[in-house]
C-alpha cells in the first residue's frame, strides 16, 4: 500500500478535524487515490469508520456524497448504527441519502427508524423511507404505511408500492378502497400492489374489476393478472373464473398495448380452447416478429385443443402463414392434421410442398411416405431434394429404389440428399443398391456409391470396398480407402502397401492417412519411401504424416531430401528436424541459416533458437 | 462402447465412448431408455469420444430422438468431432436434432 498522498490543507482543516486518514482520502481530487482509500475501507469493516464516513454526506461534492454511500452500502450491517444515529440528521438531505442507503442495506433494525421517518417534515424522506420499507419487507409496518397514504398523499404511490411487496393482506382493504379514488397514478399503483399480494381475495377483486372496473384500468389489471397466472396463480384463476379468463386473454392479446398483448400470448400456451388456438392464428400475420414468435411458441402448445381451426386455417390462409401453421402442426404430431397438410402437397407455391415434405418427418405413416415419393419427383429441384431427406428419417426399404434413382439427378443438392437417406436407411438392399451404382458409367454415382459404402460401415460393406480399391476411377480408389480406413477395417492393412504405390498422388495421400490411421508409431518405414515420390504434395504428406508419429528413424533420410525440394517441403523439413535434438541435424540447420530464401533462413534460424531456447 | 451417466440439474448427460456401430446401438438404446424410464425428460448426449459411428449408429440417435419426443422430453447432442458432423450433414440430421459445441451450451439452452 502507498503511503497516504493526502494533506490536511489540500482537504480543508476544519471541517476533516476528527476524521481519519483512509476516510479523508475519499475527498482526494486523484480519482485513484479515491477508489483505492473506498476499497480499504470496504475490505476493513469498521463501525468507527462508518461513523466518520456518515458525516461526509453532506459533502458538497456530489461524487464524495456518492462514494461514501457506496462505502457504507459495501460494509452492509457494520454501518447500521451510524446509519441509524445519522437518521436524525437536522439535514433532510442527509436523513433522505441515510434512508436510500439503509434501502440497499437490508437490515431489520432499521425498521423502527423507517417508520418513524414516515412522520418526517420532509416529503422526500417521506417516500424514500415507504419505498425502504418495501424492500425490508416486514409486516410491522403495514398499519404505519396505511397511516401514510392517508396522512401524506404526495408519498402515497410509494407507500401503495411498498405494501404490495410486503404482501400482508392486511393491506387489501385500503388498497380496494383505492380503487374508488380519483386518482389514476393511486389506482394503477393499488392495482399492482393487490396483484402482488396474490390472495384469493386479490385474484378475486382483480377479476371483479376486469367485469366492472373503471375501463382505464383495464390494461394494468389485465397485466397484472397475467403476472399472477405466470407465478403460480393459474389454477386459482382458473376455478376463479370457470375458464372465463380465456376469454380476458383473446380481449387482451389484440391490446395495442404491447406489453399486454406479450403478457397474453406467453399466456395463452397455458390455456385451450377453439377460440384461443383461432386468436392465435390470427396474431401470426402482425407486423412485429417478437409477436408471431410468441403466438407460434403457444400454438405449438396449445394448437391440439384448436385442431379444426389450424385445418381450417392452413386451407384458407395466405402461403407465408400457410407455411407456419404446417410447421406447427408438425410439432402438435396430430393425425387429424395430416389429411389438412398433405391436401397442401399439391400447392402451386413450391415453398408451401416443401414445408409439407419437411413436417411429414413427424408423420412416418403410409399416406405421408406415398406422398412424400410424389414430391421426390416435384419438378423443383429444392422440393425434391427436401422430400428425399424426409424420406431418409421416415423412409424404409420400400423407399430404396425411389431415392436410389435419384442419384443421377440434374441438381447436386438432390443428389447428396438422396446420398444421405440411402445412408441413413442402409440395410442389405441398400448395400446392394451401391454396389450396383458401383458399376455405372457415371462417375459421380460410382463415387456416391463408394461414399455410402463407407458410412454404412457394416461388415457386408467392406467386401464391396476392398474391390474398389482396384477399381479404374482414381476417386473411387481414393474413396474406398477413406471408407475403409474410417470402419478400421483390418483387412485394408494388407493393400494399403499396394495403395501407397497407387499411380495416383491423391490415393497415395489417402493411403498415407489411412496407413497411419492403421498402423500408427510403426508406419514410418513405409512412409519414409514416400519422402522419394515424385509427386511434392505425396512427399508433404510423408513429411506430415512422420512427424505426426515422430519417428527419429527418418532423420537421415529427412536431411537427404532436404535440398533440391520447393521452399514449402524444406520449410516442412525444418520444422520436423528442428525437434529433433541431433547435431547433425543442427549442423544442416546452420547451414540453411545462410539460404538466399529468406524463408527458408528465418525458419533454420527459428528452429535453432528454439533448439537453444 | 462405453456409456457413462450422470446428472446437471434436471438433465441427464450420457457420454459415450468408443465405436457407435450395430453391436452398440442397443446399448445406447437401453441406456436412453433406462433414463426415459425415470421419467427424466432432459437429455444430453455427449458424443466427444466417439470415434466411430454408422448408419446403424444415426438410426440408434434417431430412434431414441423419437422415444424422447413421444414422452414430451428434449433430447440435445453436444461435442460432435468433424467426421461425426460430416455425416450428419449428409444426412441432414443436423436440422432434426439440437446440435451443441460443448455441454455448457447445451445445457444453458434448456
Amino acid at each position: 500500500m502507498s503511503a497516504p498522498s493526502i494533506t490536511s490543507n489540500k482537504v480543508g482543516n476544519n471541517f476533516m478535524a476528527g476524521i481519519s486518514e483512509p476516510v479523508a482520502r475519499l475527498k482526494n481530487p486523484d480519482r485513484m487515490e479515491r477508489e483505492e482509500a473506498a476499497l480499504l475501507l470496504t475490505a476493513n469493516p469498521d463501525p468507527e469508520k462508518a461513523a466518520e464516513l456518515c458525516r461526509l454526506l453532506d459533502d458538497p461534492d456530489i461524487s464524495v456524497r456518492n462514494l461514501v454511500a457506496e462505502v457504507l452500502v459495501k460494509m452492509g450491517e457494520t454501518a447500521a448504527n451510524a446509519l441509524i444515529a445519522e437518521a436524525s440528521s437536522p439535514n433532510h438531505d442527509v436523513r433522505k441519502f441515510v434512508v436510500d442507503i439503509m434501502a440497499l442495506i437490508n437490515d431489520q433494525r432499521f425498521i423502527p427508524v423507517l417508520i418513524d421517518l414516515l412522520k418526517d417534515c420532509n416529503e422526500n424522506v417521506v417516500g424514500s423511507a415507504a419505498e425502504a420499507l418495501g424492500h425490508v419487507v416486514s409486516s410491522d409496518a403495514v398499519e404505519p404505511l396505511i397511516e401514510c397514504i392517508k396522512t401524506r398523499p404526495d408519498s402515497s404511490p410509494q407507500a401503495i408500492e411498498a405494501l404490495g411487496k410486503i404482501g400482508s393482506t392486511r393491506a387489501l382493504q385500503v388498497l380496494f378502497d383505492l380503487l374508488e379514488s380519483d386518482n389514476i397514478i393511486l389506482e394503477y399503483a393499488a392495482v399492482e400492489s393487490i396483484g402482488k399480494i396474490r390472495s384469493p381475495e386479490a385474484i378475486n377483486k382483480l377479476l371483479y374489476l376486469l367485469q366492472v372496473g373503471n375501463p382505464e384500468l383495464r390494461n394494468v389489471v389485465l397485466t397484472t393478472i397475467l403476472k399472477l397466472a405466470g407465478t403460480g396463480n393459474r389454477d386459482s384463476i382458473f376455478k376463479a373464473t370457470g375458464g372465463k379468463f380465456a376469454d380476458y386473454l383473446i380481449e387482451a392479446a389484440a391490446s395495442d398495448d404491447m406489453d399486454v398483448k406479450k403478457a397474453a400470448l406467453s399466456e395463452m400456451a397455458f390455456w385451450t380452447g377453439e377460440k384461443v388456438v383461432a386468436t392465435l392464428i390470427r396474431v401470426l400475420d402482425y407486423p412485429d416478429q417478437e409477436i408471431v414468435d410468441l403466438a407460434q411458441g403457444a400454438l405449438r402448445v396449445a394448437g391440439n385443443s384448436g385442431l379444426t381451426e389450424i385445418i381450417n386455417a392452413i386451407e384458407r390462409n395466405p402461403d407465408p402463414i400457410k407455411i407456419l401453421l404446417i410447421e406447427i402442426s408438425s410439432f402438435l404430431k396430430s393425425h387429424e392434421l395430416l389429411n389438412g397438410i398433405l391436401a397442401q402437397a399439391d400447392s402451386i407455391n413450391p415453398d408451401v410442398r416443401i414445408a409439407v415434405a419437411r413436417a411429414l418427418t413427424k408423420f412416418a405413416d403410409r399416406k405421408g411416405v406415398a406422398v412424400l415419393i410424389k414430391l421426390a419427383n416435384d419438378e423443383v429441384g429444392h422440393v425434391r431434394a427436401e422430400a428425399i431427406r424426409t424420406l431418409g428419417i421416415v423412409g424404409s426399404d420400400s423407399e430404396i429404389d425411389q431415392i436410389g434413382k435419384h442419384l443421377g439427378d440434374e441438381f447436386s443438392d438432390v443428389r447428396e440428399a438422396s446420398l444421405g437417406a440411402l445412408i441413413l436407411i442402409s440395410g442389405p438392399q441398400t448395400i446392394e443398391l451401391f454396389k450396383r451404382e458401383i458399376q455405372n458409367p457415371d462417375i459421380n454415382r460410382k463415387i456416391m456409391a463408394v461414399r455410402g459404402l463407407g458410412w454404412i460401415g457394416e461388415e457386408a460393406t467392406s467386401e464391396i470396398l476392398l474391390e474398389a480399391l482396384t477399381n479404374e476411377e482414381t476417386e473411387v480408389r481414393r474413396q474406398a480407402i477413406i471408407g475403409l480406413s474410417k470402419m478400421r477395417c483390418v483387412r485394408l492393412d494388407d493393400h494399403l502397401a499396394l495403395m501407397l504405390t497407387d499411380e495416383s498422388p491423391e490415393v497415395r495421400k489417402a493411403a498415407i492417412n489411412a496407413y497411419l490411421n492403421s498402423v500408427g508409431a510403426d508406419s514410418g518405414e513405409k512412409i519414409k519411401v514416400l519422402l522419394d515420390d515424385q509427386d511434392m504434395w505425396v512427399r508433404f504428406y510423408a513429411i506430415n504424416a512422420l512427424d505426426s508419429i515422430n519417428d527419429r528413424t527418418s532423420l537421415d533420410k529427412l536431411i537427404e531430401k532436404l535440398y533440391d525440394q520447393p521452399p514449402f517441403i524444406q520449410m516442412a523439413i525444418i520444422n520436423l528436424i528442428a525437434k529433433y535434438a541431433d547435431h547433425q541435424a543442427e549442423a544442416e540447420l546452420a547451414k540453411l541459416v545462410r539460404n538466399e530464401n529468406k524463408d527458408i533462413s528465418n525458419a533454420a534460424r527459428e528452429a535453432l533458437e528454439t533448439r537453444t531456447t | 462402447m462405453h456409456i457413462q451417466k450422470r446428472m446437471a440439474g434436471d438433465v441427464t448427460i450420457l457420454s459415450l465412448d468408443g465405436r457407435l456401430d450395430l453391436t452398440s446401438a442397443s446399448t445406447l438404446k437401453e441406456a436412453s431408455k433406462d433414463v426415459l424410464s425415470n421419467n427424466a425428460k432432459k437429455m444430453v448426449l455427449n458424443l466427444d469420444r466417439v470415434d466411430f459411428i454408422n448408419s446403424s449408429g444415426l438410426g440408434a440417435l434417431v430412434s431414441i430422438l423419437k422415444e424422447v419426443r413421444n414422452s414430451q422430453g428434449t433430447m440435445k447432442l453436444t461435442n460432435l468431432a468433424p467426421y461425426v458432423k460430416e455425416i450428419f450433414d449428409i444426412t441432414q440430421l443436423s436440422n432434426i436434432f439440437d446440435i451443441f459445441p460443448d455441454e455448457n451450451q447445451a445445457l444453458s439452452s434448456f
